[in-house]
């Protein structure tokens, strides 16, 4: 239950950066590179937005710290998908297939309708 | 090719979209295969000093809990994301660490103190309070030293300002009570409970004597500044909680604070011991040259002081002090009228405002760390 009310607010960034955890662990900077290339180039996220939303997964517990490490004297820390943050991406994927589903069979049903409305305004 | 990924993938958005997806495959694919590769990117040419230096000086803008958290780590990710040749921050960065700062700071500022920090914080707030009463004795003598007028007519304690004193030492000392109270040292707040009431009656008796100027307004108004400043200073949104509370350093800001927000409240603030005297009296007031090195002294121990840690539960000491000495200002103008210095009741009408709020804001604050 708490997993779900945590989806209820899942907005794109946070889904993006629990989609790319889920894949292995990864530090800040890979997170944000991965979040990019997992939408396209659409959604370049910002250090101060990632780490807003990084606190506030990790004081949630979808997302654990594991584990740091200090490259060419610059620290670096390590993020994972915790099992509540598995749970919580599967339910919220699972909502947008429903939601997607739902939307393919509106669409499919009243195709002529749909496309129809707007000629007739032009005209 | 590990090096050129960003600038390939951006490339690759701005043109063929056939190109992106593959340039995107390819980059999943790689980043698969080997995931040291962007990290050795991103930290490939040394970014630049002055860069470093300028995301330090935003990143200051969190609270110091944050920064001893995250400071490094999100400084690493800063400059990996920061293309060679940059010298500064872009803009978008800049907000956006700055929105996510004032963020950060408004989110701590909403925690529960811990029964530490209010210890400390009520001890403080007494100590502020009494600092200050004393630096205003201190610029009454020094404002009658040199008028052979004034000192003849100051008679310790048989005068207007002996009843001022009086009462600025009452208030200081009720002050004192509260925090030995919540300190848990009862037996210290007994006796400072005992010099207040003593001193209390001497102002009553000055009062009833005709000598009716205790500067009740003064009073307020200085013990409302120490309140503000207590809670500006203690919030855990300013500060980072649990570290140690009063150094010089940590005091320097204090006082540093305190003196600037007088100077802003009103900049003939020397001009405050008229109210004692009246505007007949022979005070001078300091040379303004004495404001203005006051000011740049204030400035200079902002600078080198770093904050301290004080909670916002002292108000909840302070208001009900502050109000009863906003009603009992504006009782005495009612119900006495002034000889030496008229009242002014707008004066005293925005005390009680300001001590209102403080209350309301005291009051908030307790429910909420009693509903958690």
């Amino acid at each position: 239950m708490y997993a779900a009310r945590i989806v209820s607010r899942l907005q794109e960034p946070t889904f993006l950066i629990l989609t790319a955890l889920a894949e292995r662990q990864l530090h800040g900077y890979a997170l944000l590179r991965r979040v990019e290339e997992l939408s396209d180039g659409r959604l370049r996220l910002r250090a101060g937005t990632l780490y807003a939303a990084l606190d506030r997964l990790v004081g949630e517990g979808l997302v654990a710290v594991d584990g740091e490490e200090v490259v060419e004297g610059r620290l670096r820390r390590y993020y994972v998908l915790s099992e509540l943050g598995h749970h919580a991406l599967a339910l919220e994927t699972h909502r947008w297939q429903a939601n997607v589903a739902a939307a393919n069979r509106v669409l499919a049903t009243r195709p002529a309708e749909g496309l129809a409305r707007p000629a007739e305004g032009l005209a | 090719m590990s090096d050129e990924l960003p600038e390939t993938l951006s490339e690759a958005v701005a043109g063929d979209p056939a190109a992106e997806t593959v340039a995107v495959e390819a980059a999943v694919e790689q980043l698969a295969a080997e995931p040291a590769a962007v990290d050795a990117a991103a930290l490939a040419t040394a970014p630049d000093p002055a860069l470093e230096r300028r995301y330090r000086r935003l990143l200051a803008l969190y609270p110091p809990s944050w920064r001893s958290a995250r400071l490094e780590e999100v400084l690493t990710v800063l400059l990996s994301c920061a293309e060679p040749g940059r010298t500064r921050p872009g803009w978008r960065d800049g907000a956006d660490l700055v929105r996510h700062a004032i963020g950060e700071r408004v989110r701590l500022a909403g925690r529960p103190v811990s029964s530490d920090d209010r210890r400390c914080g009520v001890a403080l707030a007494g100590v502020i309070a009494f600092a200050l009463l004393a630096a205003l004795s201190v610029l009454e003598l020094g404002a009658l030293v040199p008028s052979e007028r004034a000192w003849s007519q100051y008679l310790f304690l048989t005068s207007a300002g002996g009843g001022g004193a009086a009462a600025m030492t009452a208030s200081a000392a009720t002050l004192f009570a509260g925090a030995f109270w919540l300190g848990r040292s009862r037996r210290s707040a007994i006796v400072a409970m005992a010099i207040a009431d003593v001193c209390f009656l001497f102002g009553a008796l000055q009062l009833r004597n005709g000598y009716s100027a205790v500067p009740w307004s003064l009073i307020i108004g200085i013990l409302g500044l120490a309140a503000l400043t207590t809670v500006l200073v203690s919030n855990a949104g300013f500060s980072g909680a649990g570290r140690a509370m009063i150094g010089p350093r940590g005091a320097l800001e204090l006082v540093g604070a305190l003196v600037l927000f007088a100077l802003a409240a009103n900049w003939h603030h020397i001009a405050w011991t008229a109210v004692l005297f009246g505007p007949d009296s022979s005070y001078n007031g300091l040379p303004q040259v004495a404001a203005v090195a006051l000011l740049l002294g204030a400035v200079a121990a902002i600078a080198v002081a770093r904050r301290n840690p004080v909670p916002l539960i002292a108000v909840t000491v302070l208001s009900p002090l502050l109000l009863a000495g906003a009603v009992a200002a504006i009782a005495q103008s009612w119900l006495f009228g002034n000889t030496y210095a008229s009242v002014n009741l707008a004066d005293d009408a925005v005390w009680a405002a300001i001590v209102a709020a403080l209350l309301g804001a005291s009051a908030l604050a307790t429910r909420r760390r009693a509903a958690r």
